[in-house]
């Protein structure tokens, strides 16, 4: 019994220390950061209590970064939720070319996301930009835009870049449980009457409320993280209107060398962060039960 | 006999040898010690071969001393160094940009060159360049290429709007006309280019134009200034720019150098080396000829100051405090800013004007384009240094904040009231 106890400890024990050198460590040391006014131009560094976060609470970029980092990681969740599925359950029919449109579909989330951002930067740009010509020629605006230069339009484009980039995550998910659902009950409904809707809303829903559910969360965490969608377009602005968190502790602790404060923005960042994981895991064990 | 002989011949080898490797043995070295160089001309493809030249060159001449270029490119190079000195491992010797030797000297990574450099060589410097590389009293850094901005414009592009493409505008008003003609008479065609993207280049594209509204712009001795009427009527200007569609907004700088060299913009502020940068993006200004017959280039148009004034926007070069070899790194340093071979192989073809002013009159012949002209003449005698401190890359987001509302259409004394506001809590010594 002490052997097989001693080997099991030894056998994890090397998996701990990596998790513990890669992921205990410098969240411990964040946090320490984030309690000292640790400044790499000016070489302070010294104890500091909660300063850090009286100045962050008292910033108004905090509360622009935390609307942004809500707004951007559920709105563009909920839209490439709607068309994942659309897409989920036409490429779940038995249509000409299915495996084709499968791959294709896949497309927008196998393209590397700096050139995502790139290629999207150069749609909106405002000289040259294909949607400036578009918009012109269909006479829904007279003259070319800077979409990504102004603080209402920006975050809608990064919004639309986000979603553009997720369909097909929830696509594939929602296909792959579109094919796990029992066909004896959707015939059992279709000689019962259901239409169409109530199917859906009725069987293939409830069906896939798991799978819903960690998808969307997964991607709600995936947004609240992301930098690579946002910093290649906007870098956080014009005005701060796409700065994220991710964003703002990027450049305080890599452009300003404020390390103190960009550290009490990641605890604080960590905290929602947390609080996602919660339900994400949530969710996987009901899954798994 | 024979024995005789064959001596005489060992004889005569030894001594031919002898005499064949005295002068490599005279420059060997009894210890060589090596430099590490952090520069970006290694990491660009247009600059890389005139760098290594230069390197080269400075071995041959100096056997004892080994360059070891360390390549690092241009927008992250500030942030590495940063990190490299707070790491204790600064490079001995290193290329910079304006404000960088603030940055890098709060943190007390440079050595004060005041202990190296003679006085004649100081001499031959412009004063107001030498402050672009002192930090608190010492000198940090020196000039290594002559960059500021001048006000380049498109002369074949006001011919067809119908303005003299001889007569480019001197002052902010007949620049404001200019762009009125060329709005109504051009379409498609931006009148200015004016960078309001969130990059710390911006505010150096912006420094000129708050010179030309305040005779002491912003954050000058200890003053913040963001509120001051002169200050006001320039971001007035500026939203009116946008207001009239004049300038793109949110453009970054290669944008603008995009569209200035497809002719689709007329004024723009630059460097000298956008002579190069300009024919690297369309090649049908190559020659000198097609480039000065469609581009020209004067000083910035004066504005309600009184003076043309223009942003020192520099390359520097400065010495690790923690250096080694301080003596070696010095005469390094001394080579890049002014051994003639230095200026012949590398800092002209690289597109800047040598710091220099005996490098400038010895070098005439290859200074005397009319736009290298215009710098020599014109731009640099007119250039004065940005306030640039340790706490710029913050501050400079605060004020492309600031830019972006008031391009956007926010009210523009609010606005400057708020920014005021932020640079107080950076810059609590400072005066409003």
């Amino acid at each position: 019994m002490m052997r097989e106890r001693a080997f099991l400890i030894g056998t994890i024990f090397p998996a701990l220390a990596v998790i513990g050198f890669v992921v205990l460590y410098p969240l411990v040391r964040s946090v320490s950061f984030s309690l000292t006014n640790y400044n790499l131009i000016f070489g302070t560094h010294s104890f500091d209590g909660l300063q850090q976060f009286s100045s962050l609470f008292s910033d108004p970029t905090f509360y622009t970064a935390l609307l942004n980092t809500l707004l951007l990681s559920i709105g563009p969740m909920l839209a490439a939720f709607v068309l994942g599925f659309a897409q989920a359950l036409v490429l779940n029919q038995a249509i000409r070319a299915r495996s084709f449109f499968r791959g294709l579909a896949l497309l927008p989330w196998v393209i590397p996301q700096v050139v995502v951002a790139y290629l999207f930067r150069f749609m909106f740009n405002q000289s040259v930009g294909v949607v400036n010509v578009v918009l012109k020629g269909l006479g829904l605006i007279a003259h070319s835009l800077p979409w990504l230069a102004l603080p209402h339009s920006a975050p809608w484009v990064v919004g639309l870049i986000y979603a553009w980039n997720e369909v097909p995550f929830f696509m594939l998910m929602l296909l792959a449980g579109l094919q796990s659902l029992s066909g004896d009950v959707l015939e059992a409904a279709l000689v019962d009457g259901a239409t169409p809707v109530k199917q859906f809303f009725y069987i293939i829903v409830p069906g896939l409320r798991r799978i819903i559910t960690i998808s969307t969360v997964l991607i709600v965490i995936w947004n609240f993280n992301n930098f690579t969608l946002i910093w290649p377009t906007t870098h956080g602005g014009p005005v701060n209107a796409t700065t994220t968190f991710a964003v703002w502790v990027y450049v305080q602790a890599f452009e300003n060398f404020n390390i103190g404060y960009a550290a009490a923005i990641g605890v604080i960042w960590l905290i929602f962060l947390l609080v996602l994981t919660f339900f994400y895991l949530r969710a996987v064990s009901g899954s798994e039960q | 006999m024979r024995r005789s002989v064959r001596s005489q011949v060992l004889v005569g080898l030894v001594v031919s040898l002898g005499v064949a490797l005295t002068p490599a043995l005279a420059a060997s070295c009894s210890r060589t010690v090596t430099l590490r160089f952090a520069n970006w001309a290694a990491a660009e493809a247009a600059t890389a071969k005139e760098v290594n030249a230069a390197i080269h060159t400075f071995e041959q001449q100096n056997p004892c001393i080994k360059i070891k270029s360390v390549a690092l490119p241009y927008n992250e190079m500030v942030n590495q160094l940063t990190v490299m000195a707070v790491g204790g491992n600064t490079p001995d010797v290193m290329e910079m940009s304006s404000g960088w030797p603030q940055v890098l000297a709060a943190q007390g990574a440079l050595a004060n060159l005041k202990a190296y450099a003679p006085a004649s060589l100081l001499k031959q410097n412009f004063p107001a360049m030498l402050q672009d590389g002192t930090y608190n009293g010492q000198l940090v850094a020196l000039p290594l290429s002559l960059t500021p901005h001048g006000f380049w414009y498109n002369k074949a592009l006001m011919a067809k709007a119908g303005l003299n493409p001889n007569k480019p505008p001197t002052t902010i008003a007949a620049l404001d006309h200019d762009m009125a003609v060329i709005k109504s008479k051009l379409p498609g065609v931006y009148p200015m280019g004016q960078m309001s993207d969130k990059a710390l280049y911006t505010m150096v594209e912006l420094w000129p134009w708050l010179q030309a509204y305040c005779p002491t712009p912003p954050m000058a001795n200890n003053h913040l200034g963001w509120t001051k009427a002169c200050t006001v009527k320039a971001f007035n200007w500026f939203q009116f720019l946008a207001k009239s569609g004049y300038i793109p907004i949110g453009n970054d700088i290669k944008a603008n150098r995009q569209l200035l060299a497809t002719n689709k913009m007329v004024f723009e502020i630059d460097g000298p080396y956008l002579r190069g940068i300009i024919s690297s993006i369309n090649p049908a200004y190559t020659s000198n000829a097609a480039f000065a017959k469609t581009f020209g280039v004067e000083k910035i148009p004066v504005g309600p100051s009184g003076v043309s004034r223009t942003a020192i926007d520099i390359h520097l070069i400065g010495m690790s405090k923690t250096t080694p070899h301080p003596h070696a790194a010095w005469k390094f340093i001394q080579f890049m800013v002014s051994s003639p071979a230095d200026v012949r192989d590398f800092l002209i073809p690289e597109g800047g004007i040598p710091p220099l002013k005996s490098s400038q009159a010895a070098f005439k012949s290859l200074l005397n384009q009319p736009y290298q002209q215009a710098w020599v003449k014109e731009i640099i005698p007119e250039a004065r240094p940005v306030p640039y401190n340790a706490a710029w890359d913050d501050a400079a987001n605060y004020m492309i904040d600031a830019l972006q509302s008031v391009l956007n259409g926010s009210n523009v004394k609010q606005t400057l009231g708020l920014l005021e506001d932020q640079l107080k809590r950076l810059y609590p010594s400072y005066q409003p």
